[in-house]
């Protein structure tokens, strides 16, 4: 008995979970999804921009996959589709930001995918509104800043692998008294951008938000797994800390 | 059918990889290739995002949008770097010089005004977030961690004050420990999604 | 337009058919017969009614529907149809005989009149009134028929007033009986409260016998309460406001009806049943709607340069006293507590390492905390590169091989500092170096990386960095692939405390983080002054921040922020 192993049963146990709660949540009633004040801003927000003639911005961080937070790119293309929704698809000035090729190319097919779903005639190949500023973090803000002043925004949301220079983005468009949301991966951009923005989530809320802007089978499935393992891990750290100061372990 | 195939990749790569750590000697050299491609596509995805950097500003120049100037500037700084990179090589001190001389302050000031926008956010914590309990704690800590930092308290190595003072730094550590495993968490279930196709964040 | 009416069921036929659509029963023997316009209208849509039938209250209509439905499908339950242009034919109480009754109408009675159970409930009670009314009949039959009229009259008056049905039955509550028919559910439904009509029970009724509310008709007594609210007596007049009234107020002619105002007509909404996430949305819609339509204040331009007046403030104040400190505060005294056990640690392991030993120097942090890095980096490389050394250099930052050039330019000889390259994804960079070895410099071959580490190995390994997720890939690679190899870490403040851990399981020899670190390293080595130069200004820096933090709290602790939070909540 390894810790691998124990790893692998977890993994093998969240996989279980997943196929069970997505059947049994397809048929039968679901698990409920959490309702974040932050995510109803958002939305708010982004219907507002569309109604005044504004532009939305979406900065989905700087990588595809990082190391210490393997599943944020995916996670930030997630909301990519639910935020490409009908109206914001019609009415065009949504802008995608992307720091990283592999997460640029993915952002890209899935805005197409959209738009050409939607049939909108807004799908011309140079106006998508899919960006990329810049190749490193601090050469993507030097290319960013001077768009997001140039151009009105009435919403931006920070999502993925962004640094802390996220909160230079943050401020331009809140200095304009727009809306920021931001679901922000790593702790160093947590922490500056908590001071900065109100509607912030933290830690695993980032990876909630693709199913906290359009509930799915699947992700009330994974929300009620996660659930789960969190608690079982809760679980675990109390009584092993309690066991180390026993002495036991 | 595209969607199939892209649906397919995923399926097996990932498989192959969970699979390859139980065994790995029958799969190591299918890994060993499969790494190859990824280190392949990360690298084209790379010049991928140059080119459309570069298209973007033309695109801009060419169409006279707001902000050509700055892609002038861009794409004449892009140009001679990669011909004098290609003429000099990286290993020349000169071009080493040139092109971190200027690298370097630039990216220095971005740093600068980021210090800058901190103080600002930090003089604006209270009336962003209220007299919340995150923010009473944010507040705390910062100024614990700061005062810290700065070598102000001076204790003895073995003193019932050291150890205080060595709970005081370890406990933001805690907290972002917590943040950790539960994005660690998020993470398996995303990536388990993505590999039982109940996710498609690749593309529709 | 001829057609075959069944003698069984009263389906409506083709002339061709032999056999009836609905029963089966043969037509062979059955004349073809001519409907009138209205019946013929009447019977081949059963929504649409005629003008009168229009201005009947929904009970009666499906009444009639079910008349209908049952007619068709055989149902030896159902009363008698009421043809549409009489609606009140049905409950016709003078006991006469109408000549207009439809031939097929007529089949049906004697149909019923001849089988005991061809008729429902409620047809045997109306015979059963019928025949009480010419005398003779059983009293409890009069009851039972008089409760379900009383039923519908307390109906139509509760309607009327607006006030809720009353359910007599505590089967009321049951909807979607098994003896319901779709009509009774869909009225049930219609109304908000099923109807007490319970073919199986019906209960006995309290309230006035019909007996005496016939009598009172007969007798031209007192007015029977119409179910209806009437407003005036009109007979055969109604506009489209009004409606009839069930149950005939006039004396002389029962069969005509009154005029009801529409208006008065009050009927019960069914309950919507709406989800949480609808109802979200639909809060969502309202609040946008009242968003919208809020008055606003123009925006004020000050507010925008108010905020970039703060900050242009606090910039210049931030210059001025790192300038100031820079400048004229010379070198400082540097603390003592600032040396901590795992920057001891490098140092030994500096100290330790043989004059000809061979490093890996993995540079991975930006260009703009380049200062940061060289600051830290730079006395440990003074201490352990020497001429003798041999140096490998890898990065896995963009600008990682120019800046890890600047930093061994004056140390080290060009020739004893191989290059291996840049890793464009850092984790499968780090495995796919770690998988192959070569004997020395080589270039890259595509497609697969040629680079990896020198076949004899390292003897130590100085990872530069600025992320704490870019040093913690690097320290699970090296770790596992080569775990003898010494591997420490020089990294930004940003970085340090995630790494600490690192140093605490063993994974890693030495760490130095940040300045104040580096502070402490300085401490340690003689003849080094980088740090202590810079030290004021960092001091200066990290108590304008914490000055900021206070005054903060000073001046926005009101009761506005709170109220603003409030309001945008």
């Amino acid at each position: 008995m390894t810790w691998s192993l124990v790893g692998w049963a977890v993994i093998g146990l969240s996989a279980l979970m997943l196929v069970i709660f997505n059947i049994l949540f397809k048929n039968h009633k679901a698990y409920p999804v959490r309702r974040f004040p932050a995510v109803d801003r958002l939305t708010a927000s982004r219907a507002a921009a569309l109604e005044r003639g504004k532009k939305r911005a979406v900065i989905l961080g700087h990588e595809l996959w990082s190391p210490a937070y393997p599943g944020l790119g995916l996670g930030a293309l997630s909301i990519v589709s639910p935020l490409l929704e009908a109206e914001q698809v019609k009415a065009g000035g949504q802008v995608i930001a992307a720091g990283d090729g592999g997460l640029l190319l993915l952002a890209r097919q899935i805005a197409v995918g959209r738009y050409r779903d939607g049939f909108s005639k807004s799908l011309i190949e140079s106006d998508l509104g899919v960006i990329l500023p810049g190749m490193t973090p601090l050469s993507f803000t030097a290319g960013l800043l001077p768009e997001l002043r140039s151009q009105p925004y009435g919403s931006m949301a920070l999502v993925g692998n962004v640094g802390p220079e996220a909160v230079l983005w943050a401020e331009a468009v809140a200095d304009i008294k727009e809306h920021v949301f931001a679901a922000a991966g790593p702790i160093t951009s947590q922490a500056v951008l908590f001071p900065s923005i109100r509607d912030l989530i933290m830690g695993e809320g980032v990876f909630l938000l693709p199913g906290l802007l359009k509930a799915r089978t699947s992700d009330r499935a994974g929300f009620l797994t996660e659930d789960i393992l969190r608690m079982g891990c809760i679980l675990l750290l109390v009584i092993g800390g309690i066991l180390k100061l026993a002495g036991i372990l | 059918m595209k969607k199939i195939l892209a649906i397919s990749v995923a399926i097996v790569t990932g498989l192959f990889v969970l699979g390859g750590y139980f065994f790995q000697d029958q799969l190591s050299p299918f890994l060993a290739l499969i790494f190859d491609w990824g280190i392949l596509l990360a690298g084209v995805a790379g010049l991928i995002g140059v080119g459309y950097l570069l298209r973007w500003h033309l695109s801009k120049l060419i169409n006279h949008k707001k902000g050509r100037f700055h892609s002038v500037v861009v794409l004449s700084a892009f140009i001679f770097a990669f011909v004098a990179g290609f003429v000099l090589t990286p290993q020349n001190a000169f071009y080493r010089d040139l092109i971190l001389n200027i690298q370097v302050p630039v990216e220095a000031s971005l740093l600068a005004v980021l210090a800058v926008t901190l103080l600002y956010a930090s003089l604006r914590l209270i009336r962003v977030r209220g007299w919340s309990p995150m923010a009473i704690a944010f507040l705390l800590s910062a100024l614990v961690s700061l005062t810290l930092d700065l070598g102000l308290l001076q204790t003895g190595s073995d003193s019932l004050a050291a150890d205080l003072l060595g709970i005081l730094e370890r406990l933001p550590l805690a907290g972002a420990r917590g943040i950790l495993l539960g994005m660690a968490l998020g993470g398996l279930v995303v990536g388990l999604r993505v590999l039982l196709t109940m996710d498609r964040p690749y593309g529709e | 337009m001829p057609v075959l009416i069944c003698p069984e069921c009263g389906a409506e036929n083709d002339l061709t058919a032999e056999s009836c659509q609905e029963c089966g029963a043969s037509l062979l023997d059955v004349l073809p017969s001519t409907l009138s316009n209205q019946e013929e209208l009447g019977q081949d849509d059963l929504s649409v009614f005629s003008q009168d039938d229009h201005d009947l209250p929904d009970l009666l209509n499906a009444l009639k529907r079910e008349d209908d439905l049952q007619v068709e499908e055989g149902d030896q339950g159902g009363y008698p149809e009421m043809p549409e242009e009489s609606p009140s034919e049905g409950l016709d109480f003078g006991g006469a005989e109408d000549e207009n009754i439809p031939d097929w109408l007529k089949r049906i009675r004697e149909r019923a009149s001849r089988e005991k159970d061809s008729s429902g409930e409620i047809t045997q009670k109306i015979k059963a009134a019928r025949e009480s009314l010419e005398g003779g009949k059983d009293v409890e039959e009069h009851e039972n028929y008089e409760s379900w009229i009383k039923y519908l009259r307390v109906q139509g008056i509760d309607k009327g007033a607006g006030k809720p049905m009353e359910a007599e039955s505590p089967d009321d509550n049951q909807d979607a009986d098994e003896g319901d028919s779709d009509w009774l559910s869909k009225i049930k439904k219609a109304q908000g409260k099923p109807l007490a009509i319970d073919r199986d029970e019906v209960s006995d009724r309290e309230g006035d016998s019909l007996l005496q509310w016939l009598v009172a008709l007969e007798d031209k007594g007192k007015k029977p309460k119409p179910i209806l609210e009437e407003e005036e007596e009109v007979q055969g007049k109604h506009t489209e406001d009004t409606l009839p009234t069930l149950i005939s107020s006039d004396q002389d002619d029962p069969q005509a009806t009154q005029q009801i105002n529409k208006s008065e007509l009050r009927f019960e909404l069914p309950e919507l049943s709406v989800s949480r996430e609808e109802q979200a949305q639909a809060d969502q819609l309202t609040a946008t709607i009242v968003d919208e339509r809020a008055s606003r204040l123009p925006r004020k331009q000050e507010s925008r340069s108010f905020r970039w007046l703060v900050r242009l403030i606090l910039g210049l104040l931030l210059i001025v006293g790192l300038s100031l400190s820079l400048f004229t505060g010379g070198k400082a005294e540097l603390p003592q507590g600032l040396l901590q056990p795992h920057t001891e640690a490098l140092m030994r392991w500096a100290k330790a390492l043989p004059t000809d030993a061979s490093l890996l120097i993995i540079v991975d942090y930006a260009p703009g905390y380049a200062g940061e890095l060289s600051l830290i980096a730079s006395p440990i490389l003074k201490q352990v590169v020497h001429e003798d050394v041999f140096v490998f250099m890898m990065s896995s930052s963009l600008s990682g091989t120019l800046l890890g050039g600047r930093l061994l330019d004056q140390l080290v000889a060009e020739d004893r500092v191989t290059d291996l390259g840049y890793f464009p994804v850092s984790a499968y960079g780090a495995y796919g170096m770690a998988s192959r070895t070569t004997s020395g410099d080589s270039a890259l071959s595509l497609p697969e990386l040629g680079k990896g580490l020198p076949s004899r190995g390292v003897d130590g390994v100085l990872l530069l960095s600025d992320s704490y997720e870019g040093a913690r890939m690097w320290i699970e690679q090296l770790s596992a692939l080569i775990p003898e190899t010494p591997l420490n870490l020089l990294a930004a403040a940003q970085a340090g405390p995630m790494l600490l851990p690192y140093w605490e399981s063993g994974q890693v020899t030495g760490l130095i983080a940040g300045i104040s670190e580096a502070a402490g390293m300085e401490r340690m080595l003689s003849g080094s002054e980088v740090v202590a130069r810079r030290w004021r200004a960092y001091q200066t820096g990290v108590l304008l921040l914490m000055a900021m933090l206070v005054v903060g709290v000073i001046f926005n602790s009101d009761s506005k922020a709170a109220e603003s939070l409030r309001g945008e909540q």
